[in-house]
């Protein structure tokens, strides 16, 4: 889960690192409601000169011109205002970060993610943050390892800002931050915290002046912190349908359905099975003239009800020529029950699928979940082909593909 | 000879008493993998399929002080736990099974496991298949299937359906297998591909080497250096998927966890054009590995 802005400096202050002062507006109306107005009045009054930042997960804010600055009540309102009536990757800007424009005297970047060759942390620092490393990582970074995965102690703290050329007085209080930032990593399970800039103000006070931070998904069930947090956070990336398709996952844990899905621009509705086998035949499709209309995967024997769901998303698709179930051989997935929830799908979709169907999978129960896709097909007129394991998986693709072409031509 | 798995290999399943655990457990059995025991935290006691739980992993080998090895199917948050306890137990070869565990526990059991020369395949790993001696994890039987047959190609893959899958296309070509490693598609992994074909190189069962790659970090970049550096001198077929997932051109996480697209390096081109150069056959098609695998043997002859 990627945190907004906002979020993530909330994380960072509660583990002890300095953040500007601030307000966040949640809707357009907000700072005009007479109690919010008069709260941000005296923001203003206290502050003398804000910034104002939309939040939104993803960067290039600054030369998007989405970021206002103003040291005049009257303009500022105007400004929030004008903000409020731009878009961010075609989407509605609902909430602002408002806070007290800092004195910069430097600007620094540090990024702590898991380095997937040594399989620890690893952190990243730079003396030159703020906008230019924006779209990639600065050329002058000094990378270091932590001894343990888990621990970052002051001593090494005191040394990565030794080696990056802070002395006296600046290094100790860089150490101090570094580790407090290594803290909140650890402790709330981030697997991507990336201040930039850091600033230190004129007067020699450090603060988080940006934050991307990015939870490890699979730890929120044990970060309680983060239960009430609400899809608001992903809606600047995903659309509808692969919202719910998302959501698909959430109350039951039972294998995994929808956790990833991604619409795309062709008319061939997929559901595929497996990690590797999915990407595989989306390959294959593309390969042989199909355009998928979407990319998802279900896998680990999820339950009927799960797959019927996603499969109702998945057809709910306008304009779909064809669909394509596909998956290698299962060793402990119960095709049964899956392919029951396909069925059980495919039959309240509206309106009724008249494309062809091509169905490839083979594991425990196959045969039984073959004959009971037949007996459907034949009750309600679906064109349904089965292949099982002796039909190599990207040939089923490419017949879909071909199938998909046949119909368009008689349609 | 034979990579993890050996004559002597002698499991306790963490998590027997769980649906997944005993269904595997009793298919390893088949397989003619000894499994000793069980652990579960609190059911201790009890018995599945025939064979005691312990309440952990130290009672455990108590009972039965050859055990080497465990396969572990416990919830995602419980791994952490139930890794460091067979770990620290003293298993020489640790399967983790589960899916979805968090990248910071990994990165904690991988530690633990160089500590005490532990060798960890997983999280998300189907398991370990060698057609002559059984399984472990949730991979299919070597016996039972159409899909594998005893022989001297080595298979890794990311991912468990494409183990199955193309052992299948090896095996309808008359291609037998002599060890298929599931190594797990997560951001952190505890043997990559390149740990893996560093005991490739040892076995004298294994003649090829065919490695299902895919988008996503760097796993498959370090092939082609241990290749080049000549850490790995057998013949090596790869495959790479997820071609498609760069049209999208956006950061996502596609397939298996490891597979996060970023604008650049870490594409299917980029990792082909690395493993070409390093002088790995690369099959364009899935369907085409068979006969990459025929060439690359008549090369050793």
């Amino acid at each position: 889960m990627k945190l907004l802005e906002y979020k993530g400096k909330e994380l960072l202050e509660k583990s002890g690192i300095k953040i500007p002062p601030a307000i966040v507006t949640n809707n357009k109306s907000y700072i005009n409601l007479s109690y919010h107005k008069e709260n941000y009045r005296q923001f203003f009054v206290d502050n003398k000169k804000i910034i104002i930042k939309p939040q939104v997960i993803g960067g290039n804010r600054k030369k998007l011109g989405l970021i206002g600055t103003s040291d005049d009540y009257a303009t500022s309102l105007e400004l929030i205002d004008q903000l409020y009536d731009k878009e961010y990757n075609n989407q509605p800007i609902d909430t602002l970060l408002i806070e007290k424009k800092l004195e910069i005297d430097k600007e620094y970047f540090l990024a702590i993610v898991y380095d997937t060759v040594k399989r620890q942390p690893m952190i990243l620092f730079s003396k030159n943050g703020g906008i230019n490393a924006e779209d990639e990582a600065p050329k002058d970074l000094t990378i270091f390892y932590p001894r343990k995965v888990d621990v970052l102690h002051d001593f090494e703290a005191r040394e990565i800002a030794r080696q990056v050329g802070f002395k006296g007085a600046e290094k100790i209080q860089l150490a101090g931050l570094i580790k407090k930032v290594f803290n909140c990593f650890i402790k709330y399970d981030c697997t991507a915290c990336e201040i930039n800039p850091i600033i230190k103000t004129k007067d020699d006070v450090l603060y988080a002046g940006d934050a991307k931070i990015t939870i490890d998904d699979n730890a929120i069930a044990r970060q309680e912190i983060f239960h009430d947090v609400t899809d608001t956070e992903e809606k600047s990336v995903l659309n509808q349908r692969e919202l719910e398709a998302r959501r698909i996952d959430i109350h039951d844990h039972r294998g995994v359905a929808g956790k990833t899905f991604v619409d795309l621009d062709g008319d061939i509705a997929v559901l595929a099975s497996g990690g590797g086998a999915s990407l595989t035949c989306m390959d294959a499709l593309i390969q042989a003239g199909g355009a998928p209309a979407n990319y998802t995967e279900y896998s680990g024997n999820p339950s009927a009800e799960k797959v019927k769901k996603l499969t109702e998303v998945t057809l709910s698709k306008e304009g779909l020529n064809g669909c394509l179930v596909i998956g290698g051989t299962a060793n402990f997935t119960d095709i049964f029950e899956t392919l029951s929830g396909f069925a059980e799908g495919l039959k309240v979709v509206k309106p009724k699928p008249n494309y062809p169907i091509v169905v490839r999978r083979a594991g425990p129960n196959d045969e039984k979940a073959f004959a009971m896709l037949k007996k459907l097909a034949a009750e309600n007129d679906f064109d349904i082909s089965l292949y099982g394991e002796e039909t190599p998986m990207t040939l089923a693709a490419k017949l879909m593909a071909e199938k998909v072409k046949e119909h368009k031509l008689h349609k | 000879m034979s990579i993890l798995i050996n004559q002597n290999t002698n499991v306790v399943v963490q998590g027997m008493t769980g649906k997944e655990g005993s269904r595997a457990a009793q298919s390893m059995i088949e397989s003619g993998i000894k499994v000793s025991c069980g652990v579960t935290p609190g059911k201790g006691g009890q018995k599945v399929l025939d064979l005691p739980i312990f309440d952990s992993v130290l009672e455990a080998f108590e009972h039965d002080g050859t055990i080497n090895t465990s396969v572990l199917f416990v919830p995602p948050l419980m791994v952490l736990d139930a890794a460091l306890e067979a770990i620290n137990g003293g298993v020489k070869v640790l399967v983790i099974i589960t899916e979805n565990v968090p990248v910071p526990d990994s990165a904690k059991i991988i530690e633990q496991a160089k500590l005490f020369n532990c060798q960890v395949v997983g999280p998300s790993s189907v398991g370990i298949l060698n057609t002559n001696l059984g399984k472990l994890g949730s991979i299919g039987k070597p016996q039972e299937s159409k899909m594998y047959s005893p022989g001297n190609i080595g298979i890794i893959s990311k991912s468990g359906g494409m183990c199955a899958e193309t052992a299948l296309v090896l095996t309808q070509k008359g291609l037998g297998q002599s060890t298929v490693v599931g190594i797990g598609g997560d951001v952190l992994i505890g043997c990559d591909f390149v740990d893996i074909l560093k005991l490739f190189e040892q076995d004298e069962e294994t003649k090829v080497v065919v490695f299902f790659g895919e988008i996503g970090g760097n796993y498959e970049q370090l092939v082609a250096e241990a290749v080049k550096t000549k850490q790995f001198t057998k013949p090596l077929v790869a495959f790479i998927s997820g071609q498609f997932a760069e049209k999208i051109g956006r950061s996502l996480a596609l397939g298996h966890a490891g597979a996060i697209i970023h604008k650049g390096a870490d594409t299917a081109q980029s990792k082909k054009k690395v493993l070409k150069e390093a002088g790995v056959l690369i099959a364009d098609y899935h369907y085409q590995i068979p006969d990459l695998v025929k060439i690359a043997l008549n090369q050793e002859k």
